[in-house]
């Protein structure tokens, strides 16, 4: 039979998806897709939707079991663009709008959200999600400071939700391979974890000039600030979450925007999902850390590498090593390492994470990036920041979530929330 | 309070890491110089510095306040402001006159302001302000009882479990959620101090109270957990519901819950439900990792239905243990082609040479699908072992099978298996399956080797726009010395200093021109590739006594070879007795890779009789020129050869490209002729454009008068020749 060119693309998608995620648990192994009725669709909201969340809803959009009815966005022109590309999919207006995510979260029908706010909104907003009875699928960094983490972990197990970080690279067939490798002792013992961050300055940042505010419900500042402490209204930070003081902690640093990803894929490497590194210290411009297993995490301050491309990772065993990237492509030390390689999909598409997360709200399986593994990974990242911050080495006692022995360290932990918010 | 700075004492795994590491020691702490901090903190606030300043002197104080601080800070939590920055210094500052300010304040507040500072006291878990946040579980707003109801909560205790519990039922509906919050947190608090008994009436008291359907179900699950071994009852009559959120919080608890009677309950659970149960039950005791889950997703694999068995596989995946291996490889072979799938690509990564070793063994069974699946399962895995029983498969009567494994054997075989991959290209039906095993080894087996490289043009510097320097003159040198050259300041100079740099050369090796642009820092590599000697030795070898069949198809594997032998090889077949195999010969001298066949179909073009090959031989040239490694002049002289054979336009095309390529004043004035002929004068402008580029630096008047000629519809074509005759004019001598 002779493929035409869509049929091909399809054929190989299909053929590229089966291949690359053999361990996700596909809904229909529950009887619950093929065709899907109604009352088996995923009802979403959404909550804080700019770039990096209109892209995620878009992925969200394309599956068939999703019905997205909602989104709050302090924002009016952006609840405007969500709205109309909710209702041109739907053929009809009934895609809800809110300024406050709190009326989204009182909706009943709605089954799970997608919250890609400002970091400062990420923890809170989770954890109000979850008490609400929502399923979560929550942009990272997930949580600012480590009290943050323990919370939203925390509320998680309380709450009985599904919730899944988006750090979708553990739903990319690369970095799955690689990290399989790493734990079934295809590399030896485990000796070296590299990570690569963009960036590991660390800062605390305050306010910017006060500039003429736009109307609440043009845009809501008091909502945008949420739990992070007042300062005036300014457009810059206004325009650009990326840019805001992300509500509390420290500020900057690779370490927890991109070690989210990086360092996460570490944590995986090392079966650490349950806990941390013990000991963190910077040394030559890098964040070193050590697991009480004995093996180092080293974080480079290099978020690119030529051939690999962004958020770079290798793992070193005492036989061999494996290195991956965005591109897609797998470096090992021998070519014997790669038996059993999956097919390449570069370009670190959500999709695949996005799908996950859809499979385990109807399994109630646990899901690739779950809330402890998530609470880990933003642990380790949060407890970097904090020695590169200090400037010297910390002891972390991952069982009791506290420092060894060091006030300073241990009062940067967690952070006073901006009244009348609390988890 | 919730955030203890006690010393603490190690964990087992830290105490196990001191083997290894020493002891661990956070670096000291300078109390006098976060004395000295605090101290120009707390003058910060008291003096007239902006809010800004004021702010971040809270932030810091956070870290380096201690008692002294604290009365300077209390004011704040009265400006609507800056409180928020007052109690992130106020909520992590251990002494307790931070607790004493925050009471204190309690009074004074209302609303917002109000509300922050219970939480922080719920927070800090201030035994101390239970009594002053009972006062407000009564307040007027709403908002200020919640907040309170919750603070209690955290606090937790005996007094704030008697108070809260009643309110359950008698406080306000509003307020309502929230002491069912408070309640809940209360009884965790009892439950980490140990108070089992009391933690479970509790929750039990949330579970029968008239609040929201959520809440009833947090306290479902704390209840299991708080029972321990005895909650399974309750766990199991949560897993019979038929309300399908108490069944999911059941299948919560149940990753939760730990204990060995709890998963041997959920086994024999698992006997009583559904299938569709069984497969939601099975996840959830994957989780557990126990090792009587093995076992029933084992069996869940052999016999269940489809759905499910896919199900048991992901598990099996999950826990990667080669015992499973000879049930998923049965699996493997299954017609249901998801759950086959599944099953091999469990394999596929699962460790062990036991595992291996089932594979190799399920290549002797006689139905197709065991035999494909090993064979995929051989490649994926690599089984080098397993080349000489790939070898007799390929003799197999089944031609799926046959392909299937000489495609596995192109993906494992080295040098030492090609006289045995030949030797079963000379027995096959179908030789096209073999021909490609034998290409796919000899592109596999490529290998870097020096070749002649001549950088063109380099740049380095803060690119494209920033300041650089040109380094052509220094990356020859480097690159004279050896292939792979170091980019750094170091190596190149900086001509930009403080700025992330990036190099970008044109260079060509042996004669094939090429681009590259790297970063600072990385390291460049200038090699060609070319398959090991020995491997086009062994394919040369039976060449002369092989079967026609055979022959052609080592024809099309020498040509992936490439290399100087193998070109022999092939020049030598083109003069065949067989009609069949000279033809193969001669389209595969046209089509040879490198321009080391140029000689040759330079003599076909002129001697050959069919003009099929005349045709073929002149494309082949022209592709080939421009790849020599030898001077433009010499390119030159050559491509003037051929275009004197050239009939047709088609041909001419090929030309243009070629000479676009040559960036000489002789080359442009070559194509400048073409740049008015209507059919060609696309082709032409292209190329004109392309040396001009080049050369104007040299030529620019004759650059001007290419330019000039330069007609094109293409608008960025257009605008390239427009910039190009500007800047030709400006540099070109004044007459």
């Amino acid at each position: 039979m002779k493929l035409n060119r869509r049929d091909f693309l399809k054929t190989s998608f299909a053929t590229a998806a089966a291949t690359a995620l053999p361990n996700v648990i596909p809904a229909s192994a529950l009887g619950l897709d093929g065709a899907v009725a109604p009352s088996n669709r995923i009802v979403l909201g959404a909550i804080g939707i700019g770039n990096r969340g209109s892209y995620d809803l878009g992925c969200f959009l394309e599956e068939d079991d999703v019905q997205f009815v909602a989104i709050a966005d302090v924002k009016a022109a952006r609840r405007q663009i969500v709205k109309e590309r909710a209702d041109a999919k739907y053929g009809n207006t009934n895609c809800a709008m809110y300024r406050d995510l709190r009326e989204l979260l009182a909706r009943k029908d709605i089954d799970a959200v997608l919250i890609a706010t400002g970091p400062n909104w990420h923890a809170l907003a989770s954890i109000t999600a979850a008490k609400a009875g929502k399923d979560v699928y929550c942009e990272k960094p997930c949580a600012k400071t480590i009290m943050d983490c323990l919370s939203l972990r925390e509320a998680i197990h309380r709450t009985g939700r599904v919730y899944q970080a988006g750090t979708q690279r553990r739903s990319l067939p690369n970095f799955e391979f690689a990290v399989d490798l790493a734990r079934h002792g295809r590399l030896g013992k485990l000796k070296t974890l590299h990570a690569h961050p963009a960036g590991l300055k660390t800062e605390t940042s305050g306010w910017m000039p006060e500039e003429a505010a736009p109307s609440k419900e043009e845009g809501d500042w008091d909502l945008y600030l949420g739990p992070a402490a007042w300062r005036p209204f300014n457009n810059g930070l206004f325009k650009s979450a990326f840019h805001f003081e992300k509500g509390g902690g420290l500020v900057g640093g690779g370490c927890l925007e991109w070690g989210s990803h990086c360092v996460d894929l570490c944590q995986w490497a090392n079966d650490a999902d349950k806990t941390a590194p013990v000991e963190y210290w910077p040394q030559d411009e890098q964040l070193h850390a050590l697991y009480a297993n004995g093996v180092k995490l080293v974080v480079r301050n290099t978020g690119w590498i030529p051939n690999i491309g962004s958020c770079p990772v290798r793992f070193e065993g005492e036989t061999g090593w494996v290195e991956t990237g965005d591109n897609g492509d797998l470096y090992t030390s021998t070519p014997e390492l790669l038996a059993g390689k999956r097919a390449k999909i570069g370009g670190y598409p959500a999709n695949f994470h996005i799908r996950n997360f859809l499979d385990c709200v109807k399994s109630r399986a646990l899901t690739r990036a779950n809330a402890d593994a998530a609470c880990q990974t933003h642990i380790a990242c949060n407890a970097g920041n904090i020695a590169l911050f200090l400037d010297r080495k910390v002891a972390y006692d991952p069982k009791k979530n506290e420092f060894i022995g060091d006030e300073e360290a241990n009062r940067l932990r967690g952070e006073a929330m901006r009244e009348p918010w609390r988890f | 309070m919730n955030l203890s700075f006690q010393f603490l004492l190690r964990s087992a795994a830290l105490i196990a890491l001191l083997a290894i590491t020493g002891p661990l020691q956070a670096a000291p702490i300078d109390a006098a110089k976060s004395a000295e901090k605090q101290r120009e903190l707390i003058a910060v606030l008291k003096s007239d510095a902006p809010p800004a300043d004021k702010a971040l002197a809270c932030k810091k104080l956070a870290i380096y306040g201690t008692s002294e601080a604290v009365s300077v800070l209390a004011p704040f939590l009265a400006d609507e402001h800056l409180a928020s920055w007052a109690r992130i210094a106020l909520q992590n500052i251990p002494d307790s006159a931070a607790d004493d300010a925050l009471r204190e304040a309690m009074g004074k507040l209302h609303g917002k302001l109000l509300i922050g500072v219970i939480n922080t006291l719920g927070v800090r878990r201030d035994a101390n302000a239970v009594g002053p946040i009972f006062g407000k579980l009564n307040d007027a707003d709403a908002d200020v009882a919640s907040a309170a109801a919750a603070a209690l909560g955290r606090i937790g205790g005996a007094t704030v479990a008697k108070t809260l519990q009643p309110l359950l039922a008698a406080a306000p509906a509003a307020v309502r959620p929230a002491v069912a919050e408070g309640c809940i947190l209360c009884g965790e608090q009892s439950l980490a101090d140990g108070k089992a008994a009391d933690a479970v009436k509790m929750f039990d008291a949330v579970r029968s109270a008239n609040i929201s359907k959520q809440k009833t179900l947090e306290a479902t699950r704390d209840a299991i957990l708080a029972r321990g071994d005895s909650g399974v009852p309750l766990l199991l009559e949560q897993l019979r519901s038929n309300d399908r959120d108490c069944f999911n919080i059941a299948l919560h608890a149940a990753r939760d819950l730990p204990g060995r009677e709890v998963t041997q309950a959920l086994l024999a659970e698992m006997n009583r439900v559904t299938p569709e149960r069984q497969s939601y039950l099975l996840l959830a005791l994957a989780d557990r990792r126990d090792a009587e889950t093995f076992d029933a997703a084992l069996k869940m694999a052999q016999s269940a239905p489809a759905p499910q068995q896919l199900i048991a596989i992901s598990v099996l995946d999950i826990l990667s243990d080669p015992k499973s291996a000879p049930v998923l490889l049965s699996v493997a072979a299954s017609d249901d082609v998801k759950v086959a799938l599944a099953a091999r690509l469990a394999v596929a990564k699962m460790p062990g040479a036991e595992v291996d070793a089932a594979i190799v063994a399920m290549l002797k069974q006689p139905a197709e699908n065991p035999r494909r699946a090993a064979i995929e399962l051989i490649a994926q895995r690599r089984v080098m072992s397993a080349i000489p029983e790939l070898l007799k498969v390929t003799e197999d009567s089944n031609p799926a099978v046959s392909a299937a494994s000489f495609k596995a054997l192109g993906e494992l075989a080295g040098v030492p298996e090609v006289p045995a991959l030949l030797g079963a290209l000379m027995k096959a039906k179908d030789t096209e399956a073999a021909e490609n095993a034998l290409s796919a080894v000899c592109a596999r087996l490529n290998r870097p080797v020096a070749g002649n490289v001549v950088i063109q043009k380099a740049v380095y510097g803060d690119l494209p726009n920033g300041a650089s320097a040109d380094v052509t003159a220094k990356l020859n040198e480097l690159v004279k010395a050896s292939p792979t050259v170091q980019i750094s300041n170091k190596t190149l100079g900086d001509p930009a200093g403080g700025r992330v740099k990036r190099l970008r050369v044109e260079y060509t090796l042996n004669g094939v021109p090429g681009k590259k642009m790297v970063r600072e820092n990385d390291t460049i590599e200038f090699t060609a590739t070319a398959v090991p000697p020995e491997l086009v030795d062994a394919l040369c070898a039976p060449m002369a006594q092989a079967p026609a069949p055979a022959k052609l198809a080592l024809l099309h594997v020498l040509r992936s070879a490439g290399g100087p032998k193998a070109l022999a090889a092939v020049r030598a077949a083109s003069s065949d007795a067989n009609a069949e195999i000279k033809e193969t010969a001669l389209r595969t001298l046209c089509d040879w890779q490198t321009a080391d066949a140029l000689p040759d179909v330079m003599q076909i073009a002129k001697t050959a009789t069919d003009k099929k090959f005349k045709v073929l031989a002149l494309r082949g040239q022209l592709r080939m020129i421009p790849i020599q490694d030898v001077s433009d002049d010499q390119k030159l002289v050559s491509l003037k050869e051929s275009m004197a054979l050239i009939e047709r336009d088609e041909e001419r095309r090929l030309a243009l490209v070629a000479l676009g390529g040559i960036p000489t004043a002789e080359s442009l004035a070559m194509v400048a002729p073409y740049l008015s002929a209507g059919n060609l004068k696309g082709e032409a402008s292209i190329a004109a454009v392309a040396i001009s580029a080049k050369i104007i630096g040299r030529c620019p008047a004759q650059v001007a008068a290419a330019m000039e000629q330069v007609t094109i519809s293409d608008p960025k074509l257009a605008q390239q020749a427009k910039r190009l005759l500007a800047q030709a004019k400006k540099s070109a001598p004044k007459k």
